[in-house]
Protein backbone atom coordinates (compact mmCIF):
# COMPACT_ATOMS: atom_id res chain seq x y z
CA UNK A 1 0.00 0.00 0.00
CA UNK A 2 2.80 2.34 1.02
CA UNK A 3 4.98 1.53 -2.00
CA UNK A 4 1.94 1.97 -4.26
CA UNK A 5 1.42 5.40 -2.76
CA UNK A 6 5.06 6.31 -3.37
CA UNK A 7 4.81 5.15 -6.99
CA UNK A 8 1.70 7.29 -7.29
CA UNK A 9 3.69 10.18 -5.83
CA UNK A 10 6.29 9.85 -8.57
CA UNK A 11 3.52 9.76 -11.17
CA UNK A 12 1.98 12.88 -9.61
CA UNK A 13 5.30 14.72 -9.86
CA UNK A 14 5.84 13.44 -13.41
CA UNK A 15 2.40 14.55 -14.62
CA UNK A 16 2.51 17.87 -12.82
CA UNK A 17 5.92 18.71 -14.27
CA UNK A 18 4.79 17.87 -17.79
CA UNK A 19 1.66 19.96 -17.25
CA UNK A 20 3.77 22.92 -16.11
CA UNK A 21 6.13 22.70 -19.03
CA UNK A 22 3.88 21.58 -21.88
CA UNK A 23 3.95 25.01 -23.46
CA UNK A 24 7.76 24.95 -23.78
CA UNK A 25 7.56 21.53 -25.38
CA UNK A 26 4.86 22.71 -27.76
CA UNK A 27 6.78 25.84 -28.77
CA UNK A 28 10.03 23.98 -29.46
CA UNK A 29 8.26 21.18 -31.32
CA UNK A 30 6.12 23.49 -33.45
CA UNK A 31 9.15 25.67 -34.23
CA UNK A 32 11.19 22.63 -35.26
CA UNK A 33 8.40 21.20 -37.40
CA UNK A 34 7.83 24.62 -38.98
CA UNK A 35 11.50 24.88 -39.87
CA UNK A 36 11.49 21.41 -41.38
CA UNK A 37 8.39 22.37 -43.33
CA UNK A 38 10.21 25.42 -44.64
CA UNK A 39 13.21 23.30 -45.74
CA UNK A 40 11.01 20.62 -47.29
CA UNK A 41 9.13 23.34 -49.16
CA UNK A 42 12.41 24.86 -50.37
CA UNK A 43 13.96 21.54 -51.32
CA UNK A 44 12.70 21.12 -54.93
CA UNK A 45 14.26 24.42 -56.03
CA UNK A 46 17.47 23.75 -54.06
CA UNK A 47 17.85 20.27 -55.58
CA UNK A 48 17.83 21.81 -59.06
CA UNK A 49 20.89 23.89 -58.19
CA UNK A 50 22.63 21.22 -56.15
CA UNK A 51 25.82 21.20 -58.24
CA UNK A 52 26.27 24.98 -58.02
CA UNK A 53 26.04 24.79 -54.20
CA UNK A 54 28.57 21.95 -54.15
CA UNK A 55 31.04 24.05 -56.15
CA UNK A 56 30.46 27.00 -53.87
CA UNK A 57 31.05 24.84 -50.80
CA UNK A 58 34.46 23.76 -52.05
CA UNK A 59 35.67 27.25 -51.19
CA UNK A 60 34.74 26.79 -47.49
CA UNK A 61 37.46 25.76 -44.98
CA UNK A 62 37.46 22.11 -43.96
CA UNK A 63 37.11 23.01 -40.27
CA UNK A 64 33.92 24.93 -40.99
CA UNK A 65 32.45 21.96 -42.82
CA UNK A 66 33.43 19.75 -39.93
CA UNK A 67 31.82 22.10 -37.48
CA UNK A 68 28.54 21.53 -39.28
CA UNK A 69 29.20 17.78 -39.60
CA UNK A 70 29.14 17.94 -43.36
CA UNK A 71 31.45 16.05 -45.70
CA UNK A 72 29.93 17.13 -48.97
CA UNK A 73 27.53 19.78 -50.08
CA UNK A 74 25.57 17.78 -52.63
CA UNK A 75 21.93 18.51 -51.89
CA UNK A 76 20.21 16.29 -54.39
CA UNK A 77 18.34 14.34 -51.71
CA UNK A 78 16.15 15.64 -48.89
CA UNK A 79 18.33 13.78 -46.36
CA UNK A 80 21.45 15.65 -47.54
CA UNK A 81 19.66 18.98 -47.53
CA UNK A 82 18.20 18.51 -44.04
CA UNK A 83 21.51 17.19 -42.69
CA UNK A 84 23.20 20.41 -43.84
CA UNK A 85 20.51 22.98 -43.13
CA UNK A 86 18.46 21.64 -40.26
CA UNK A 87 20.27 18.92 -38.33
CA UNK A 88 23.74 20.46 -38.34
CA UNK A 89 22.87 23.45 -36.14
CA UNK A 90 19.26 24.49 -35.61
CA UNK A 91 17.75 21.17 -34.55
CA UNK A 92 20.51 20.24 -32.05
CA UNK A 93 20.33 23.77 -30.67
CA UNK A 94 16.59 23.39 -30.08
CA UNK A 95 17.16 20.01 -28.46
CA UNK A 96 19.83 21.49 -26.20
CA UNK A 97 17.58 24.38 -25.19
CA UNK A 98 14.66 22.05 -24.53
CA UNK A 99 16.88 19.77 -22.43
CA UNK A 100 18.12 22.78 -20.52
CA UNK A 101 14.59 24.11 -19.92
CA UNK A 102 13.42 20.82 -18.44
CA UNK A 103 16.55 20.08 -16.42
CA UNK A 104 17.28 23.48 -14.91
CA UNK A 105 13.65 24.05 -13.92
CA UNK A 106 13.42 20.56 -12.42
CA UNK A 107 15.62 21.20 -9.41
CA UNK A 108 17.82 24.32 -9.43
CA UNK A 109 14.94 26.66 -10.29
CA UNK A 110 12.71 25.08 -7.62
CA UNK A 111 15.44 25.59 -5.02
CA UNK A 112 16.05 29.15 -6.23
CA UNK A 113 12.34 29.97 -5.95
CA UNK A 114 11.90 27.97 -2.75
CA UNK A 115 8.99 26.01 -4.22
CA UNK A 116 10.83 22.73 -3.73
CA UNK A 117 9.67 22.80 -0.12
CA UNK A 118 6.21 21.75 -1.37
CA UNK A 119 7.82 18.49 -2.46
CA UNK A 120 10.30 18.12 0.39
CA UNK A 121 7.70 18.52 3.13
CA UNK A 122 5.53 15.71 1.72
CA UNK A 123 6.08 11.98 2.14
CA UNK A 124 8.11 11.55 -1.01
CA UNK A 125 11.75 10.47 -1.14
CA UNK A 126 14.24 12.71 -2.87
CA UNK A 127 15.01 9.97 -5.38
CA UNK A 128 11.34 9.83 -6.36
CA UNK A 129 11.33 13.62 -6.77
CA UNK A 130 14.46 13.46 -8.91
CA UNK A 131 13.26 10.62 -11.11
CA UNK A 132 9.71 11.94 -11.35
CA UNK A 133 11.11 15.08 -12.95
CA UNK A 134 13.81 13.18 -14.82
CA UNK A 135 11.32 10.88 -16.54
CA UNK A 136 9.12 13.89 -17.37
CA UNK A 137 12.09 15.60 -19.04
CA UNK A 138 13.01 12.46 -20.95
CA UNK A 139 9.41 12.07 -22.08
CA UNK A 140 9.40 15.64 -23.34
CA UNK A 141 12.60 15.03 -25.26
CA UNK A 142 11.27 11.83 -26.76
CA UNK A 143 8.12 13.63 -27.87
CA UNK A 144 10.20 16.44 -29.38
CA UNK A 145 12.54 14.03 -31.20
CA UNK A 146 9.72 11.90 -32.58
CA UNK A 147 7.46 14.76 -33.67
CA UNK A 148 10.21 16.98 -35.04
CA UNK A 149 11.99 14.23 -37.01
CA UNK A 150 9.07 12.13 -38.19
CA UNK A 151 7.31 15.27 -39.36
CA UNK A 152 9.10 14.35 -42.59
CA UNK A 153 6.37 11.74 -43.21
CA UNK A 154 3.42 14.13 -43.61
CA UNK A 155 5.60 16.95 -44.97
CA UNK A 156 7.31 14.74 -47.55
CA UNK A 157 3.95 13.37 -48.63
CA UNK A 158 2.44 16.85 -48.76
CA UNK A 159 5.22 18.16 -51.05
CA UNK A 160 5.67 14.95 -53.02
CA UNK A 161 9.27 14.45 -51.90
CA UNK A 162 10.69 10.97 -51.51
CA UNK A 163 12.64 10.18 -48.36
CA UNK A 164 14.44 7.25 -46.76
CA UNK A 165 12.35 6.50 -43.67
CA UNK A 166 14.97 4.20 -42.02
CA UNK A 167 17.49 7.05 -42.20
CA UNK A 168 15.15 9.22 -40.17
CA UNK A 169 14.70 6.43 -37.59
CA UNK A 170 18.50 6.25 -37.22
CA UNK A 171 18.70 10.03 -36.89
CA UNK A 172 15.93 10.04 -34.28
CA UNK A 173 17.78 7.37 -32.30
CA UNK A 174 21.06 9.31 -32.42
CA UNK A 175 19.26 12.57 -31.61
CA UNK A 176 17.56 10.99 -28.62
CA UNK A 177 20.88 9.65 -27.30
CA UNK A 178 22.49 13.08 -27.75
CA UNK A 179 19.57 14.77 -25.99
CA UNK A 180 19.61 12.18 -23.20
CA UNK A 181 23.31 12.80 -22.54
CA UNK A 182 22.86 16.58 -22.45
CA UNK A 183 19.69 16.37 -20.37
CA UNK A 184 21.43 14.08 -17.86
CA UNK A 185 24.45 16.38 -17.71
CA UNK A 186 22.17 19.37 -17.09
CA UNK A 187 20.12 17.43 -14.49
CA UNK A 188 23.35 16.63 -12.69
CA UNK A 189 24.29 20.32 -12.67
CA UNK A 190 20.75 21.18 -11.56
CA UNK A 191 21.23 18.82 -8.58
CA UNK A 192 24.47 20.49 -7.60
CA UNK A 193 23.44 24.12 -7.87
CA UNK A 194 20.74 26.22 -6.24
CA UNK A 195 20.08 28.63 -9.06
CA UNK A 196 19.23 28.27 -12.69
CA UNK A 197 21.87 30.76 -13.83
CA UNK A 198 24.73 28.58 -12.58
CA UNK A 199 23.28 25.57 -14.39
CA UNK A 200 23.07 27.61 -17.62
CA UNK A 201 26.60 28.89 -17.18
CA UNK A 202 28.05 25.44 -16.50
CA UNK A 203 26.18 23.47 -19.15
CA UNK A 204 26.43 26.25 -21.73
CA UNK A 205 30.13 26.67 -21.00
CA UNK A 206 30.79 22.94 -21.33
CA UNK A 207 28.91 22.72 -24.62
CA UNK A 208 30.69 25.74 -26.04
CA UNK A 209 34.06 24.22 -25.08
CA UNK A 210 33.02 20.94 -26.71
CA UNK A 211 31.92 22.77 -29.85
CA UNK A 212 35.19 24.66 -30.08
CA UNK A 213 37.20 21.47 -29.47
CA UNK A 214 35.34 19.80 -32.32
CA UNK A 215 36.22 22.68 -34.64
CA UNK A 216 39.89 23.03 -33.70
CA UNK A 217 40.39 19.26 -33.91
CA UNK A 218 39.89 19.68 -37.66
CA UNK A 219 42.41 22.47 -38.02
CA UNK A 220 45.59 20.48 -37.36
CA UNK A 221 46.38 16.81 -37.45
CA UNK A 222 48.06 16.88 -34.03
CA UNK A 223 44.85 18.30 -32.48
CA UNK A 224 42.65 15.64 -34.02
CA UNK A 225 42.25 13.63 -30.81
CA UNK A 226 40.51 16.57 -29.16
CA UNK A 227 37.38 15.66 -31.11
CA UNK A 228 36.87 12.71 -28.76
CA UNK A 229 36.18 15.17 -25.93
CA UNK A 230 33.26 16.70 -27.80
CA UNK A 231 29.65 15.51 -27.90
CA UNK A 232 29.43 17.15 -31.32
CA UNK A 233 31.95 14.70 -32.75
CA UNK A 234 29.74 11.78 -31.70
CA UNK A 235 26.57 13.53 -32.82
CA UNK A 236 27.16 12.80 -36.51
CA UNK A 237 23.70 13.50 -37.91
CA UNK A 238 25.02 13.67 -41.47
CA UNK A 239 26.18 10.04 -41.25
CA UNK A 240 22.89 9.01 -39.66
CA UNK A 241 20.67 10.86 -42.10
CA UNK A 242 22.63 10.46 -45.32
CA UNK A 243 24.32 7.08 -44.83
CA UNK A 244 21.97 5.59 -42.21
CA UNK A 245 24.86 4.71 -39.90
CA UNK A 246 25.76 5.45 -36.30
CA UNK A 247 29.21 4.77 -34.97
CA UNK A 248 28.86 2.35 -32.02
CA UNK A 249 31.33 4.57 -30.14
CA UNK A 250 28.76 7.39 -30.28
CA UNK A 251 26.08 5.15 -28.79
CA UNK A 252 28.30 4.06 -25.90
CA UNK A 253 29.66 7.52 -25.19
CA UNK A 254 26.15 9.00 -24.97
CA UNK A 255 24.77 6.11 -22.91
CA UNK A 256 27.75 6.09 -20.54
CA UNK A 257 27.59 9.89 -20.10
CA UNK A 258 23.85 9.82 -19.51
CA UNK A 259 24.03 7.00 -16.96
CA UNK A 260 27.01 8.44 -15.10
CA UNK A 261 25.46 11.93 -14.91
CA UNK A 262 22.09 10.51 -13.85
CA UNK A 263 23.60 8.45 -11.05
CA UNK A 264 25.77 11.33 -9.81
CA UNK A 265 22.86 13.78 -10.07
CA UNK A 266 20.45 11.50 -8.18
CA UNK A 267 23.05 10.77 -5.51
CA UNK A 268 23.89 14.45 -5.08
CA UNK A 269 20.24 15.51 -4.87
CA UNK A 270 19.44 12.89 -2.26
CA UNK A 271 22.46 13.82 -0.12
CA UNK A 272 22.65 17.60 -0.36
CA UNK A 273 21.38 20.28 1.99
CA UNK A 274 18.51 22.24 0.55
CA UNK A 275 18.09 25.49 2.43
CA UNK A 276 14.82 26.97 1.19
CA UNK B 1 7.65 8.60 23.58
CA UNK B 2 8.39 12.32 23.03
CA UNK B 3 7.02 13.90 19.86
CA UNK B 4 10.33 15.65 19.22
CA UNK B 5 13.69 14.71 20.64
CA UNK B 6 16.69 16.81 19.66
CA UNK B 7 19.97 15.51 21.06
CA UNK B 8 23.31 17.33 20.81
CA UNK B 9 22.24 18.69 17.44
CA UNK B 10 24.94 20.66 15.66
CA UNK B 11 24.88 22.23 12.22
CA UNK B 12 27.87 23.96 10.70
CA UNK B 13 27.95 25.79 7.38
CA UNK B 14 31.66 25.79 6.66
CA UNK B 15 33.23 27.60 9.59
CA UNK B 16 29.94 29.08 10.75
CA UNK B 17 28.32 27.26 13.64
CA UNK B 18 24.62 27.88 12.96
CA UNK B 19 23.52 25.50 15.72
CA UNK B 20 25.94 24.33 18.36
CA UNK B 21 24.95 21.21 20.26
CA UNK B 22 21.38 21.89 21.32
CA UNK B 23 19.23 19.39 23.20
CA UNK B 24 15.54 19.61 24.01
CA UNK B 25 12.45 17.44 24.10
CA UNK B 26 8.85 18.15 23.17
CA UNK B 27 6.25 15.87 24.70
CA UNK B 28 3.20 14.71 22.78
CA UNK B 29 0.33 17.16 22.90
CA UNK B 30 2.59 20.02 23.93
CA UNK B 31 2.54 23.43 22.24
CA UNK B 32 6.19 24.31 22.12
CA UNK B 33 7.53 27.74 21.26
CA UNK B 34 10.98 27.97 19.75
CA UNK B 35 12.30 31.45 20.27
CA UNK B 36 15.39 33.47 19.73
CA UNK B 37 16.73 36.54 17.96
CA UNK B 38 17.34 36.54 14.21
CA UNK B 39 20.25 34.29 13.26
CA UNK B 40 19.98 32.26 16.46
CA UNK B 41 19.54 28.97 14.56
CA UNK B 42 15.75 28.49 14.76
CA UNK B 43 15.13 28.05 11.03
CA UNK B 44 18.21 25.84 10.67
CA UNK B 45 16.83 23.55 13.37
CA UNK B 46 13.41 23.44 11.72
CA UNK B 47 14.98 22.67 8.32
CA UNK B 48 16.88 19.79 9.88
CA UNK B 49 13.70 18.49 11.49
CA UNK B 50 12.13 18.50 8.05
CA UNK B 51 15.23 16.82 6.56
CA UNK B 52 15.80 19.71 4.14
CA UNK B 53 19.31 19.91 5.55
CA UNK B 54 21.23 17.31 7.55
CA UNK B 55 22.87 17.66 10.97
CA UNK B 56 26.65 17.95 11.21
CA UNK B 57 26.32 15.85 14.36
CA UNK B 58 23.64 14.82 16.83
CA UNK B 59 20.22 13.38 16.18
CA UNK B 60 16.67 14.57 15.69
CA UNK B 61 13.78 12.20 16.28
CA UNK B 62 10.20 13.00 15.37
CA UNK B 63 7.35 10.82 16.61
CA UNK B 64 9.91 8.25 17.76
CA UNK B 65 11.72 7.96 14.43
CA UNK B 66 14.93 9.43 13.08
CA UNK B 67 14.09 12.60 11.13
CA UNK B 68 16.51 11.73 8.34
CA UNK B 69 16.36 7.94 8.06
CA UNK B 70 12.55 7.77 8.34
CA UNK B 71 11.86 11.11 6.71
CA UNK B 72 9.31 9.84 4.18
CA UNK B 73 7.32 7.87 6.75
CA UNK B 74 7.33 10.70 9.30
CA UNK B 75 6.16 13.30 6.80
CA UNK B 76 2.87 11.47 6.41
CA UNK B 77 2.11 12.67 9.93
CA UNK B 78 3.58 16.17 9.81
CA UNK B 79 2.13 19.49 8.78
CA UNK B 80 4.75 22.07 7.89
CA UNK B 81 4.61 25.82 7.41
CA UNK B 82 7.77 27.66 6.43
CA UNK B 83 8.69 31.15 7.57
CA UNK B 84 8.08 32.56 4.12
CA UNK B 85 5.49 30.75 2.05
CA UNK B 86 6.84 30.12 -1.44
CA UNK B 87 4.25 29.22 -4.07
CA UNK B 88 4.17 28.22 -7.73
CA UNK B 89 3.20 31.53 -9.28
CA UNK B 90 1.26 30.02 -12.18
CA UNK B 91 -0.81 27.67 -10.06
CA UNK B 92 -4.03 28.50 -8.29
CA UNK B 93 -4.47 27.83 -4.59
CA UNK B 94 -6.64 24.83 -5.44
CA UNK B 95 -3.87 23.38 -7.62
CA UNK B 96 -1.49 23.63 -4.66
CA UNK B 97 -4.04 21.91 -2.44
CA UNK B 98 -4.73 19.14 -4.96
CA UNK B 99 -1.02 18.55 -5.51
CA UNK B 100 -0.37 18.32 -1.76
CA UNK B 101 -3.41 16.04 -1.36
CA UNK B 102 -2.11 13.64 -4.02
CA UNK B 103 1.38 13.57 -2.55
CA UNK B 104 0.26 13.08 1.02
CA UNK B 105 -2.50 10.61 0.21
CA UNK B 106 -4.25 11.16 3.53
CA UNK B 107 -7.59 12.58 4.65
CA UNK B 108 -8.27 16.11 3.61
CA UNK B 109 -9.77 18.94 5.60
CA UNK B 110 -8.94 21.65 3.10
CA UNK B 111 -12.53 22.69 2.37
CA UNK B 112 -13.22 23.43 6.01
CA UNK B 113 -10.00 25.44 6.29
CA UNK B 114 -10.75 27.36 3.09
CA UNK B 115 -14.08 28.35 4.58
CA UNK B 116 -12.67 29.33 7.97
CA UNK B 117 -9.94 31.48 6.44
CA UNK B 118 -12.26 32.93 3.82
CA UNK B 119 -9.72 31.98 1.18
CA UNK B 120 -10.47 32.03 -2.54
CA UNK B 121 -8.61 29.02 -4.03
CA UNK B 122 -9.42 29.82 -7.66
CA UNK B 123 -7.03 32.77 -7.95
CA UNK B 124 -3.51 32.29 -9.32
CA UNK B 125 -1.06 32.65 -6.48
CA UNK B 126 0.95 35.40 -8.18
CA UNK B 127 -2.08 37.61 -7.59
CA UNK B 128 -2.37 36.81 -3.87
CA UNK B 129 -1.49 39.28 -1.12
CA UNK B 130 1.07 38.24 1.50
CA UNK B 131 -1.75 37.54 3.96
CA UNK B 132 -3.55 35.28 1.50
CA UNK B 133 -0.31 33.48 0.69
CA UNK B 134 0.10 32.83 4.39
CA UNK B 135 -3.50 31.54 4.54
CA UNK B 136 -2.74 29.07 1.76
CA UNK B 137 0.44 28.02 3.56
CA UNK B 138 -1.60 27.35 6.69
CA UNK B 139 -4.22 25.39 4.76
CA UNK B 140 -1.47 23.25 3.20
CA UNK B 141 0.10 22.66 6.61
CA UNK B 142 -3.11 21.77 8.44
CA UNK B 143 -5.24 20.10 5.75
CA UNK B 144 -4.03 16.55 6.45
CA UNK B 145 -4.85 16.71 10.16
CA UNK B 146 -1.25 16.03 11.17
CA UNK B 147 -0.06 14.50 14.44
CA UNK B 148 2.78 16.99 14.59
CA UNK B 149 2.65 20.56 13.30
CA UNK B 150 5.93 22.39 12.67
CA UNK B 151 5.54 26.08 11.96
CA UNK B 152 7.98 28.88 11.40
CA UNK B 153 6.17 32.09 12.37
CA UNK B 154 2.60 30.95 11.64
CA UNK B 155 0.81 34.28 11.89
CA UNK B 156 3.35 36.25 9.88
CA UNK B 157 1.48 38.78 7.65
CA UNK B 158 -1.95 37.92 9.06
CA UNK B 159 -4.30 40.56 10.45
CA UNK B 160 -5.42 40.26 14.10
CA UNK B 161 -8.74 38.60 13.17
CA UNK B 162 -7.01 35.89 11.17
CA UNK B 163 -4.40 35.51 13.86
CA UNK B 164 -7.24 34.62 16.20
CA UNK B 165 -8.54 32.09 13.66
CA UNK B 166 -5.09 30.48 13.66
CA UNK B 167 -5.01 30.41 17.46
CA UNK B 168 -8.45 28.78 17.49
CA UNK B 169 -7.28 26.16 15.00
CA UNK B 170 -4.19 25.47 17.08
CA UNK B 171 -6.32 25.22 20.22
CA UNK B 172 -8.54 22.67 18.46
CA UNK B 173 -5.51 20.73 17.28
CA UNK B 174 -4.17 20.78 20.83
CA UNK B 175 -7.45 19.35 22.12
CA UNK B 176 -7.07 16.46 19.66
CA UNK B 177 -3.61 15.72 21.07
CA UNK B 178 -1.65 17.25 18.22
CA UNK B 179 1.85 18.37 19.09
CA UNK B 180 2.69 21.87 17.89
CA UNK B 181 6.20 23.19 17.45
CA UNK B 182 6.41 26.80 16.40
CA UNK B 183 8.92 29.56 16.15
CA UNK B 184 7.68 33.07 16.62
CA UNK B 185 8.77 36.63 17.26
CA UNK B 186 5.30 37.54 18.41
CA UNK B 187 5.52 37.21 22.19
CA UNK B 188 1.82 37.80 22.77
CA UNK B 189 1.23 34.87 20.45
CA UNK B 190 3.69 32.73 22.38
CA UNK B 191 2.00 33.69 25.62
CA UNK B 192 -1.43 32.95 24.11
CA UNK B 193 -0.62 29.62 22.46
CA UNK B 194 2.45 27.92 23.91
CA UNK B 195 2.76 25.85 27.05
CA UNK B 196 6.53 25.61 26.96
CA UNK B 197 9.34 27.47 25.25
CA UNK B 198 12.92 26.90 24.29
CA UNK B 199 15.02 30.01 23.87
CA UNK B 200 18.00 29.71 21.58
CA UNK B 201 20.76 32.26 21.13
CA UNK B 202 23.83 32.07 18.91
CA UNK B 203 23.13 28.40 18.24
CA UNK B 204 22.86 27.37 21.89
CA UNK B 205 19.87 26.76 24.12
CA UNK B 206 19.76 29.37 26.86
CA UNK B 207 16.53 28.26 28.50
CA UNK B 208 13.82 25.65 28.23
CA UNK B 209 10.95 26.56 30.51
CA UNK B 210 7.21 26.43 30.80
CA UNK B 211 5.51 29.75 30.12
CA UNK B 212 4.25 29.83 33.70
CA UNK B 213 7.75 29.43 35.10
CA UNK B 214 9.04 32.19 32.87
CA UNK B 215 6.30 34.49 34.09
CA UNK B 216 7.26 33.70 37.65
CA UNK B 217 10.83 34.78 37.10
CA UNK B 218 11.76 37.47 39.56
CA UNK B 219 12.16 40.45 37.31
CA UNK B 220 10.71 43.84 38.05
CA UNK B 221 10.30 47.18 36.39
CA UNK B 222 10.59 50.08 38.83
CA UNK B 223 9.37 53.57 37.88
CA UNK B 224 10.25 56.18 40.52
CA UNK B 225 9.55 59.93 40.61
CA UNK B 226 11.67 61.63 43.28
CA UNK B 227 11.42 64.96 45.01
CA UNK B 228 14.97 65.78 43.97
CA UNK B 229 17.59 64.77 41.40
CA UNK B 230 18.94 61.33 42.23
CA UNK B 231 22.23 59.84 41.08
CA UNK B 232 21.59 56.59 39.19
CA UNK B 233 24.64 55.02 40.87
CA UNK B 234 22.53 54.78 44.03
CA UNK B 235 20.72 51.91 42.32
CA UNK B 236 23.24 50.54 39.83
CA UNK B 237 25.59 49.84 42.74
CA UNK B 238 23.02 47.45 44.18
CA UNK B 239 22.28 45.58 40.96
CA UNK B 240 19.61 47.59 39.14
CA UNK B 241 19.82 48.35 35.46
CA UNK B 242 18.82 51.89 34.55
CA UNK B 243 16.45 52.02 31.60
CA UNK B 244 15.64 55.73 31.68
CA UNK B 245 16.98 58.61 33.77
CA UNK B 246 15.57 62.11 33.49
CA UNK B 247 16.38 64.55 36.35
CA UNK B 248 14.08 63.40 39.13
CA UNK B 249 12.59 60.48 37.20
CA UNK B 250 14.09 57.00 37.01
CA UNK B 251 13.04 53.74 35.37
CA UNK B 252 15.06 50.67 36.19
CA UNK B 253 14.98 46.93 35.79
CA UNK B 254 15.68 44.69 38.75
CA UNK B 255 16.54 41.02 38.53
CA UNK B 256 16.34 38.75 41.57
CA UNK B 257 15.88 40.14 45.08
CA UNK B 258 14.14 43.54 45.08
CA UNK B 259 14.55 44.18 48.82
CA UNK B 260 17.80 46.24 48.60
CA UNK B 261 16.16 48.47 46.00
CA UNK B 262 13.12 49.05 48.19
CA UNK B 263 15.38 49.95 51.10
CA UNK B 264 17.28 52.42 48.91
CA UNK B 265 14.02 53.91 47.64
CA UNK B 266 12.70 54.33 51.20
CA UNK B 267 15.63 56.60 52.06
CA UNK B 268 14.78 59.01 49.23
CA UNK B 269 11.97 61.59 48.92
CA UNK B 270 9.48 59.84 46.64
CA UNK B 271 6.65 61.60 44.83
CA UNK B 272 5.42 58.53 43.01
CA UNK B 273 6.42 54.89 42.73
CA UNK B 274 5.33 52.00 40.54
CA UNK B 275 6.82 48.51 40.84
CA UNK B 276 5.55 45.83 38.47
CA UNK B 277 6.52 42.31 37.48
CA UNK B 278 8.38 42.28 34.20
CA UNK B 279 6.33 41.26 31.18
CA UNK B 280 7.07 38.08 29.23
CA UNK B 281 8.60 40.34 26.62
CA UNK B 282 11.04 41.74 29.17
CA UNK B 283 11.98 38.19 30.18
CA UNK B 284 12.63 37.16 26.57
CA UNK B 285 14.61 40.29 25.83
CA UNK B 286 16.73 39.48 28.85
CA UNK B 287 17.52 36.08 27.35
CA UNK B 288 18.02 37.49 23.88
CA UNK B 289 20.62 40.01 25.05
Amino acid sequence: MFSLNITNNMLTIFLRYLKDKWLSLLVYTVASVAMMWMYVGMFPSIAKQSESYAQLAEAFPEAMMKAFGIENFIMDKIENFLAIEHFSMIWPLMLILLSFTFSSNAIAREIEKGTIEHLLCRPVSRLKIFFGKYVAGMTAMLVFVILSIFAIVPLGTLHGISYQFPHFITTAFLGFLFGWAIFSLAMMCSSFFSDKGKVAMTVGGLLIVMYVLNIISGLKENLKNLEYLSFFHYFATADALIKNIIDSQSIWVFIATALACTIIGAWRFSKRDIAV
Amino acid sequence: MPAIEVTNFTKHFGKIKAVDGITFTVEQGEVFGFLGPNGAGKTTTIRCMMDFIRPTSGTISLLGKNAHASSVEIKKKIGYLSGYVRLYEKWTGQEHIDFAKKLSGTSDGSNELIERFGFNPTIKTKELSSGNRQKLGLILALMNRPELIIMDEPTNALDPLLQNTVYELLDEAKKHGTTIFMSSHNLNEVDRVCTKVCIIKQGKVVATESINNLKKMRMYSVHAHFGKVVAPETFTNIGAEIIEHRNDFLTMKVKGDIEPIIHALAKLPLRDLKIEHATLEDVFIEYYK
